[in-house]
């Protein structure tokens, strides 16, 4: 009886929804064509502030009362540096900073953030040995492999597989955003524990972000709040530190249905302990 | 209408193996700072207009440089490594000759003095970028009416970069008050003297006719309680302890207390410098009062038999915490500024004081409320050392900041960062000045003309 009837709709309908997603096809890889996250030069006017002339001389010290106490003597004046001469800069002892400690409830990195004088090449070398030692080589893509490959002619993956390749990429990220020195700690902020931030990136092959990353959480800059809107501005300038890097994003990665989207949290040491 | 079916199942299978891509659930990874690494920023020399503009340029961004390399924040890129020179400020920097393997600058500051030959007046324009977001921060500019005041524009561009990349207000543009010592000189005896935090432009502010003791700065003025032992002019082999009210500016001072019934000590501001928390020993048991400064009027807040002292109120007023014998030596206790009863946070208990500190053995005292709240700096002395050292309000995660031979006397930075004290390295030595940051990392020494104790940071100068 409604077959007359529900076909026409559901023709319609598929056309309408046909139009939304191929102007979004058409759209979207020329919105996100750039490689890297750029942000637009705007150049700030200068702001002009005037320190008051009062408040950038020399203080002048009046003669107080010989019964409370008396001003500075001559030679006492002429005692201190000028006030164009550089403070001597005594010695700097340098305490030993506290060692840092895994983090509980996380997975193990893949490798140790590697002493300040080892390679680049060299610490993601051994990223890449650590991780081909837990988990096995990934397979390429070969759609003649698996007759039960789907139309992108990826292998058929189980869930345990998507477990141990997920655990792989998220390991692989983490591991570079520590050991390149992108995100180092800030435990040390005001209010620290309160403090997070999530982005979510999306990775392309040339080992770059192949879309601009979105600040997913908090949802929009937090207005007012200056350490928070800090601690977000470190999260952003990890990113793009270690874009400039490039990553290297395992080959399992590129398995799972793309764009496969991944949130990166930040947080300060303190907030986990 | 077959015309229609194929074309519905011609669109629905060009359009469904699409749709799954689009609503991918995002993978989760969660990344712990590990290592506190500090900020690497490069700073060029400042370009030059004017004339003797090229001395002062190079001077001011040195000072520039020494600022924020003291602090724990920065480490400087070395100028060896710089690829771009000769910036102009009116152009954008090449980024990827700041970013590139072995310069690896995160923030760039690029910036030109310009002394005007009519007015003879200074300016500093400067700029400050991220490297990496490739996108400017701050643009900003100050002008003095000498060039003889160029210091203090370079502790004013080195607040405004450490505040827009650390989210903490700077502290550069600030000073710090001392008893300065001559060695060798009675042990008493002191000279209030003032310097920049860098220790640049010391001075002494009193001759030293008294012995001045326990000097500290408003939070909100420049000015500062200190107390002076004074001859008596009843009785001229004894001294008198007054308390003053210096201000700064314009060489006045006032004497605050002095009473020959009892005596007056350990006087520190209120945050919002309207008032004045103070120690009054009368036959040997001290008590701590409130001094209305506007009104003259005082309250009494403690009343035990123990000596209370050394009293520091919280940033926003309602709290005090203080240095107590009463229980088993002296220890840390807090109490309401209105002398109400409170819910002590270890024992659960209202009580009218709380003890925050408890370790067996160790003596605390100098408890100094941090201008942001969240830590109160202290000396203890412990194992025959003294130290300076950090807890948290209620009691918990109290760490040792530096452990020295004898290191007293905390002041907290405007910002809550740098704590300066008094160091005295070994027996016999004379006492010296030293800074650390809160962590603990970055002890260092400030250079001051001769020994000096007791410093008191100031507020931001404006």
């Amino acid at each position: 009886m409604n077959s007359g009837t529900s076909l026409p709709a559901t023709f319609f309908s598929l056309v309408a929804h046909a139009g939304v997603v191929l102007a979004g096809l058409i759209t979207i890889p020329v919105a996100t064509s750039s490689e890297i996250v750029s942000t637009p030069m705007v150049y700030i006017p200068i702001e002009l502030v005037t320190i008051a002339d009062t408040t950038n001389i020399a203080p002048v010290y009046e003669q107080v009362e010989q019964e409370k106490d008396v001003p500075v003597e001559p030679e006492a004046a002429a005692a201190p540096a000028p006030a164009a001469a550089a403070p001597e800069l005594e010695d700097t002892i340098a305490l030993d900073p506290p060692k840092p400690t895994p983090p509980k409830d996380q997975p193990k990195p893949a490798a140790k953030p590697a002493p300040p004088s080892k390679s680049l090449s060299s610490e993601l070398d051994d990223i890449l040995a650590s991780v081909s030692k837990d988990t096995p080589a990934p397979k390429r893509n070969n759609p003649n492999a698996d007759p039960a490959s789907g139309a992108t002619g990826q292998p058929r993956i189980g869930v345990g597989d998507m477990k141990r390749m997920t655990a792989s990429i998220t390991d692989y990220i983490r591991s570079q955003l520590i050991a390149n020195r992108c995100w180092t700690d800030h435990s040390d902020m005001a209010d620290a524990r309160r403090l997070k931030a999530t982005f979510r990136v999306w990775f392309g092959r040339n080992g770059k972000f192949s879309q601009p990353y979105q600040l997913v959480n908090p949802g929009r800059e937090p207005a007012g709040d200056v350490p928070l809107q800090t601690f977000i501005a470190h999260g952003r300038r990890a990113l793009d530190m270690c874009n400039k890097i490039g990553w290297v994003v395992p080959e399992e990665y590129f398995k799972l249905p793309q764009p496969q989207p991944i949130d990166i949290e930040f947080l300060p040491k303190i907030a986990t302990q | 209408m077959r015309l229609l079916t194929i074309l519905t199942v011609a669109i629905a299978s060009l359009v469904l193996p699409a749709a799954p891509a689009v609503a991918q659930p995002p993978l989760q990874v969660q990344v712990v700072g590990e290592e506190y690494v500090p900020m690497r920023i490069a700073i060029p020399d400042f370009d030059a207009e004017g004339p003797g503009a090229t001395d002062v340029a190079r001077d001011l961004a040195d000072v520039l440089r020494s600022d924020l390399s003291s602090s724990t924040a920065f480490s400087l890129v070395d100028k060896a490594a710089f690829i771009e020179r000769d910036l102009d400020i009116a152009l954008p920097p090449t980024f990827g000759d700041w970013s590139v393997a072995g310069v690896a600058a995160q923030a760039l500051v690029v910036g030109k003095i310009v002394i005007n030959p009519g007015s003879n007046t200074l300016t500093v324009q400067f700029r400050l970028y991220d490297v990496y977001g490739q996108s400017q921060l701050v643009a900003s500019e100050y002008s003095v009416p000498t060039p003889l005041n160029w210091r203090r524009l370079a502790h004013k561009v080195a607040d405004d970069v450490y505040a827009r990349l650390t989210g903490d207000e700077g502290y550069f543009d600030s000073r710090i008050a001392f008893v300065s010592k001559t060695p060798g000189e009675e042990s008493l005896r002191g000279r209030l003297a003032i310097m920049d935090q860098d220790g640049a432009n010391a001075e002494f502010l009193l001759s030293g006719f008294s012995a001045v003791i326990n000097p500290r700065f408003s939070p909100t003025e420049q000015m500062i309680l200190y107390g002076a032992y004074v001859p008596d002019p009843k009785y001229p082999q004894a001294t008198l302890l007054r308390t003053y009210l210096y201000d700064i500016s314009t060489g006045r001072q006032e004497i605050l207390a002095e009473n020959p019934n009892s005596m007056e000590y350990s006087a520190r501001f209120s945050p919002d410098g309207k008032s004045i928390a103070f120690s009054r020993s009368v036959n040997g048991n001290a008590d701590i009062y409130v001094f209305d400064l506007a009104r003259g009027t005082e309250r009494r807040l403690t009343r035990d038999s123990g000596v209370d002292t050394s009293p520091s109120f919280s940033p926003d007023g309602k709290r005090i915490v203080f240095e107590s014998d009463r229980g088993l030596g002296p220890q840390l206790y807090m109490m309401n500024e209105n002398g109400e009863a409170m819910q002590c946070p270890n024992s659960g208990t209202r009580e009218a004081a709380c003890r925050i500190s408890f370790e067996s053995g160790a003596r605390f005292g100098d408890p100094v409320w941090s201008p942001r709240g969240d830590w109160i700096a202290f000396s203890v002395q412990r194992r025959g050392q003294f130290a300076i050292g950090v807890i948290q309000p209620d009691g918990k995660g109290m760490r040792v900041l530096s452990d020295g031979y004898q290191d007293e006397a905390p002041s907290w930075s405007p910002n809550g960062r740098v704590i300066v004290f008094q160091r005295t390295q070994a027996k016999g030595a004379g006492p010296k000045l030293f800074s650390v940051d809160l962590t603990g990392r970055n002890t260092r020494r400030i250079a001051t003309p001769r020994d000096a104790t007791n410093p008191t940071w100031g507020p931001l100068l404006r």
